[in-house]
């Protein structure tokens, strides 16, 4: 088992796979662990931030090609809620005052959290079933590969959930359990990953702290005290 | 394999270039929308409706759902235009990213409980496309989107359909063209970089 320590973050613009997947995310065709993922390369590789622009800027030109008159009724009542509809403030100017502690992670956070919020309608339906609340916004903490899928892990207000997809089921009497492991720590219990009525894998995280990496491992339905098999998934932060 | 391009055509600067007036007018609006003017959010509203409600009614085809998808969409450009970064695209672009975005999010959540049924009628979906409408007042530039369209294989062009008008994932794409999952990556990544070349669209 080889457990990566959070501090061995990829540098960007090493990632040739989500580089791959622009043209896909630019066009809304790719799933919400994958839209996490190009996110997080566009806020770090320049290069392919500017791609990006040029991309969505080509698929706009398709909704232009689909234009169609609206209802005329929908002018009034959209300016109508308008009216009565307060505008967000402005986004933060970079390194505002109320940081502290793991400024990158938390800023990552609040990140995806805005461009989340209200696009991430899958993790929203799951967040909200795992932790109750319509109104829960998960913003996604972190991605990574898992057993040939990938494992996503969001937060809602301070609490932590694991979403698996495309993640095949375990073998017969085995459970997919979850670890967090901090530094050079042995890797601690965390919870366990069940299977949610759209086939993806889904768990909330029990003692796990922001900046821990977090382990995915096939065990015998029970748990383990420890991995007792190679840990399928390392969910860097 | 005519799909699979590996040369990237000649981009072709200024071929007929976008109207930059009609672009700046836009993100000046925007501004000032962004400043709480309502009755620039009006001006905003009346140039960029057609295509939010064209391209949600597109994906969703359902007139009532898309309605209210619009109604959101354009809300949402009210509330958030203060967060608006001119160096992260054109207002239009932004409008319309916002606009799809919704579109497929609703599909999505929709799935997320009824399960995948009809491929089919996505086939439709983006067969219709097609067929533009006469009537609407983006027709110039629609024309030339279509024309666009024109440089991609056929190959390329079904994908970029299937994802962009019929709302799918290139996984799901890839399960009903019965493809590999790379091949639908190439497909999309090709076709876009040729329609950017094509339209000639530069960062």
């Amino acid at each position: 088992m080889t457990i990566i320590p959070p501090s061995g973050a990829r540098r960007s613009g090493e990632d040739p796979g989500t580089r791959d997947l622009l043209a896909a995310y630019a066009l809304d065709a790719v799933d919400d662990v994958e839209r996490a993922r190009v996110e997080r390369l566009l806020r770090t590789d320049a290069d392919a931030a500017a791609e990006h622009v040029t991309f969505a800027e080509t698929a706009s030109r398709l909704a232009v090609a689909a234009a169609a008159p609206a209802p005329t009724a929908l002018r009034a009542r959209v300016l109508d809620e308008v009216s009565r509809t307060r505008q967000a403030a402005p986004a933060a100017a970079s390194g505002g005052p109320a940081r502290h502690q793991r400024p990158a992670s938390r800023g990552a956070v609040r990140l995806l959290a805005a461009a989340c919020g209200v696009l991430l309608a899958g993790c929203i339906g799951l967040g909200a079933l795992v932790l109750g609340g319509e109104d829960a916004r998960p913003a996604l903490v972190a991605a990574g590969d898992f057993a040939g899928g990938t494992a996503a892990l969001l937060e809602v207000d301070g609490e932590y959930v694991v979403v698996g997809e495309g993640v095949p089921e375990p073998a017969e009497d085995r459970v997919y359990q979850l670890w967090s492991v901090e530094g050079s720590a042995d890797p601690v219990p965390a919870g366990f990953l069940e299977q949610g009525p759209d086939g993806s894998f889904v768990g909330e995280v029990g003692d796990w702290e922001p900046g821990a990496v977090l382990g995915i491992s096939e065990e015998p339905v029970g748990g383990s005290e420890q991995p007792t098999s190679e840990v399928l998934a390392h969910v860097e932060t | 394999m005519r799909e699979v391009s590996f040369l990237r055509p000649e981009r072709r600067r200024s071929r007929e270039p976008e109207p930059e007036t009609a672009a700046d007018a836009l993100g000046a609006l925007l501004r000032r929308v962004a400043r709480g003017d309502e009755q620039a959010f009006e001006a905003l509203y009346d140039a960029v409706v057609g295509p939010v409600y064209g391209v949600v009614l597109r994906v969703l085809r359902d007139p009532a759902q898309s309605e209210e998808v619009t109604q959101e969409v354009m809300v949402e450009i009210w509330k958030q235009a203060p967060r608006y970064d001119a160096s992260r695209g054109s207002a239009r672009g932004w409008v319309l990213t916002v606009a799809h975005r919704r579109a497929v999010d609703r599909v999505r959540s929709a799935q997320a409980s009824t399960d995948r049924e009809d491929r089919v009628a996505a086939r439709d979906t983006a067969r219709a496309f097609d067929v533009v409408s006469e009537e609407v007042e983006h027709r110039l530039e629609a024309e030339q989107v279509r024309r666009s369209l024109d440089v991609l294989t056929d190959l390329q062009r079904e994908s970029v359909e299937l994802a962009y008008y019929g709302g799918y994932t290139h996984r799901q794409v890839s399960e009903i063209l019965g493809i590999p999952l790379g091949t639908v990556k190439t497909r999309l990544r090709d076709g876009l970089i040729r329609l950017r070349d094509e339209m000639g669209v530069v960062a």
